[in-house]
Order: structure tokens, then sequence, then C-alpha cells
């Protein structure tokens, strides 16, 4: 059915976030922002911490927070279960949260534990970390699992693998308030 | 004396009554967690089937690039085992017939020659590789009842490392698979490579059994009915519904490119994996804690009626003992005085 409409699933390990007909999904990858769109041509790609949008059939956008995943678009006939939706979208991603959900005073206070950690902890490993506790855009250079990627060498000592530990608490700590703050 | 063995029986009976109470709360409670640990898993299941798909689909993208990262390794000299177990006993045989696995395969992989590293999860596995002199390379403690994303993530962390970095050619994971409530089976499965679409449980030597690889479309039903086979295999067959996929291969674009995303998506895979296994491993876990603490409490008054039984026939001897000795007592009284 071309009626602009298709199926989006935001899925983590802990719950399915969401399911529903949605218009469009508005996220962004590591080529830069995305609108996806039914009829959408079959894509695999990673997706940035941040907020992502979803515009569903009826009722307001919802925004979520998500931290770092990956996302499926599928199409062909009979791709979106019983409806017969042409195109499915699938966002994958270890922690995500709808924006409703998030406490923001709660997320605030995350942010500034986390921030004085990691000033610390920089202090202690004489590590000079790049993004500093300027929040927003310069934070999300970072790798697309929002958190090290198991990859990369592996952090040796314990204050560098409580530093990574703390960047990351920073990381989604800056995209919850962001997501919060765009979602009002 | 008779009655100091009714005394004896009475606080056998009374400590037997009170281990019941214990066990019927652990029963009680395990079935509670059953519930929690099944609501999980269910929640868990659209976000690995999701992941399956997605790395098939990947994996259909560049084929020769996933040569090294998916389907049986040409080599096995070196082999990485993870065990899941739990961290408390009085669950039946859960956590011994997973570690018998896990040393069996141990054993039959050193047999042919390969080298093997041991991973474990549950506070159950190092002491049992300890006593048999069987190294234990890293063990996780106290995430084997209510499994986190992240405890998952750590694991899957330490296993992957050396399989990207060369040091191992295959990880196998040995864990109980809980089919239903009724049904719950220790497996073999491999972790990396990542298993082959349509390659479910592997034998007890961490070998593909033969013939084992049914119709892609019934393992597909399988998989949806039980939530038990491979999840790959399950999305491989099709759809979440489980029509036949829609052949959107060959024309799928990747961003990053497939190579580089391939590279990443294998340890989120394998993260899932473990995630999953670790919900069924837990909920396993209850379900048979609940029913050995179900058979602990029927013993238990089956022992309390046995023990209630010897002790009345022993008060009914002390009885009939003590009247034998009071009209005992009086005839002797009579007779000595008649005479």
């Amino acid at each position: 059915m071309a009626d602009g409409v298709f199926e989006a699933l935001v899925l983590t390990p802990e719950a399915e976030l969401l399911h529903a007909d949605a218009r469009s999904v508005v996220l962004r990858s590591s080529d830069g922002d995305l609108t996806v769109l039914d009829g959408h041509t079959p894509l695999i790609t990673d997706v940035m911490p941040g907020d992502v949008r979803v515009d569903p059939a009826e009722g307001d956008a919802v925004h979520l927070a998500v931290h770092g995943g990956y996302m499926q678009v599928e199409s062909g006939e009979g791709v979106g279960g019983a409806e017969g939706r042409a195109t499915r979208v699938t966002l994958l991603a270890g922690t995500a949260e709808l924006a409703v959900d998030i406490d923001a005073a709660r997320a605030e206070r995350a942010r500034s534990e986390a921030e004085a950690k990691v000033e610390q902890l920089r202090a202690s490993t004489g590590r000079s970390g790049g993004a500093g506790g300027g929040a927003g855009p310069g934070a999300r250079g970072a790798a697309a699992g929002g958190e090290p990627a198991t990859g990369e060498p592996a952090p040796v000592t314990p204050e560098e693998i409580e530093l990574a530990e703390a960047e990351a608490a920073l990381r989604r700590a800056q995209v919850r308030l962001e997501v919060a703050g765009a979602a009002t | 004396m008779a009655g100091g063995q009714e005394r004896a029986l009475r606080r056998r009976i009374r400590s037997v009554q009170s281990t019941k109470k214990i066990t019927k709360a652990m029963e009680l409670i395990a079935a509670s967690q059953i519930v929690r640990s099944l609501n999980r898993m269910n929640a868990n299941r659209p976000y690995r089937e999701g992941m399956a798909r997605l790395v098939v689909e990947a994996a259909k993208g560049d084929p020769a690039a996933a040569r090294s990262l998916l389907g049986v390794p040409e080599e096995r000299s070196r082999v990485a085992v993870l065990a899941i177990v739990g961290d408390r006993g009085l669950s039946g045989a859960y956590n011994s017939s997973t570690l018998r696995a896990t040393e069996r395969l141990l054993g039959s992989l050193e047999r042919q020659g390969a080298e093997t590293r041991l991973f474990t999860v549950g506070k159950k596995a190092p002491a049992y590789f300890r006593f048999r002199n069987l190294e234990v390379e890293r063990s996780f403690v106290g995430m084997s009842e209510r499994p986190q994303w992240a405890d998952a993530r750590q694991v899957a962390a330490t296993v992957v490392a050396p399989f990207v970095a060369h040091g191992v050619d295959q990880v196998l994971l040995v864990s109980t698979r809980h089919r239903s409530a009724g049904s719950q089976a220790v497996e073999i499965r491999q972790l990396l490579p990542l298993p082959e679409p349509g390659r479910g449980a592997l034998d007890a030597d961490g070998r593909s059994p033969e013939g084992g690889e049914r119709a892609d479309g019934q393992r597909a039903g399988a998989a949806a009915a039980d939530g038990a086979g491979s999840a790959v295999a399950g999305a491989a067959g099709g759809g979440s519904s489980g029509q036949p996929a829609p052949d959107s291969g060959g024309y799928t674009e990747f961003e990053p490119d497939v190579e580089t995303l391939l590279a990443q998506l294998a340890p989120r895979a394998v993260e899932s994996e473990i995630f999953a296994a670790m919900l069924e491993g837990a909920a396993s876990f209850f379900t048979a804690q609940q029913r050995a603490m179900a058979a602990a409490s029927d013993n238990a008054d089956e022992l309390v009626k046995t023990l209630t039984r010897v002790m009345n026939r022993a008060r009914q001897d002390a009885i009939t003992t003590e009247i034998m000795e009071i009209v005992g007592g009086a005839e002797a009284l009579r007779q000595s005085k008649g005479a």
C-alpha cells in the first residue's frame, strides 16, 4: 500500500521501545543526517548517538535518545507484517529511551557527576581528552557503539577503563539532555 | 527409655518441618522469578531476531568479507569456550549438566589436538573446574540471575577480543536453552565465527551434527514456536511472521561500507547472543530451582508423615510398657499382700 506509511521498530535488548506505523524516521548516521520515508531503498547503517525522531501515522512525533546502534531498512512485498506494509525500518540500539521517559533532572545530575569524574580521572591518568565538558555536537564524534568499540585496542589499566566508562556515561547524559530538550 | 526416643523423633519432625518451610518459600520465590525472567526473555526476542536479520543481510552484501566472520572455521586449533551457569545451587541438575557438558567438550577438543581457553559466567563454574584442574581464564560472577545488558557486553568483549586478534579460531558457547516450561536442555553453539543461517546447535563434541540441518522454513517455524532455534536461522527463514523472505539481497546499501560495518556488527551480534543465552539461562535456573524445591517440599511432607507414624508407634509402646509396669507392680503388691 503506497500510502506513505511503513512499519517502524525501535528495539533494545531489554524491550521493544516502539512498534508503530510511521511516516518518517529521522536520525544521524556516520555519513550524516538521514530521513527514511516509505519505499526507501534497502539500507543498513550505523546510528550515531543522539536524537531519533519518528513521525507516526497518527499523533505527534516521538523522540528517542539512542546511544549508538544500527538501522536496517527492508523493502519488498509483505515485509511489514500483517498490515502488508512494503517497508520496514528496524532500529537496534544497545541502550535507548523514549524522550518522555527521560528524567531531565536526573540526567543533569548524572551529567555533572560524570563530568567531575572524567575531569578527575583525566587528571590522574594524564590523558587529555578531546571533547572535555563540551555538551552537544562536540561529543558526537564518538564510536558508533556509543561506547568504545570492542575492536579497538582495549583499555589496559583499570583507571583507563574507568575513564572510558565515565566518558561513556557523560556522553549518554548529554544525549539524554539534548533529546529531552528537543522533545519539549 | 522409650520416652527419649519419642522426644528425639519429635525434634526430628520439627526440623524437617522447618526445612520444608524454607524449601516451600524458595519454591514460591523461584516461581515468581520464572515469570520475571520469561518476560525479560520475551522482551529481548525482537532485538535478538532483528540483530540476526541485520547480520544475515549484511553478510549477503559482501560474501568475501563475511567468510572470515561467518560459517565454519577452516582451522580449529585454538578454541575458546564460554560456559554459562548459575551463581547458586539448590537447582537440581541445572549447573552440573552444563558444567559436565563443558568438561566433555573440552576433553574432546583436546583429543582433537585443539588448544582450549575457558571462560565462565556463574559462581558455580570456577569451583567445579578448579577441582578438576582445568584453568578458567576469566570468570564472571554475580550476573547470572538478573543479567544486565552491560554484563553481556562485558562478557562478549572478553571472548570477542581473542577472536578479533586471531588468538582463537572459534568461540563456542555452552548454556541451557529454555525451550518451554517443561523442557530445558544444554546446548553447544558456535558464537564466532557467526553461525551460518540454518545451523543451530552443535553436538557434544562441538561439531555440527550431520544431517542436523533442517529445511529453513521448518527451522524458522520451530524457532518462532519455541524461541530456542538459532536466531540467525529463524530470521533467515523469513520475516518475523514466518513469511518467505522478500529477496532484497543484492541491492541493499551500506553506511559505512559493508566491510567496516560487518566488523562492527560481529561483536554486536555476539553480545546479543550472549545476552539472550544469559536470559534463557536465568529462566532455566529458576525453573530448575522451582522444580527441585517442589520435590524437596514433597519429600519433607513424606518424611514428616513417616516420622509421625514412627513417633506414634513409639509413644504407644511407651504407654503400653508403662501400663504393663503398673499392672505388673500392682500384681506384685497384691501377691506380696496375699502371701
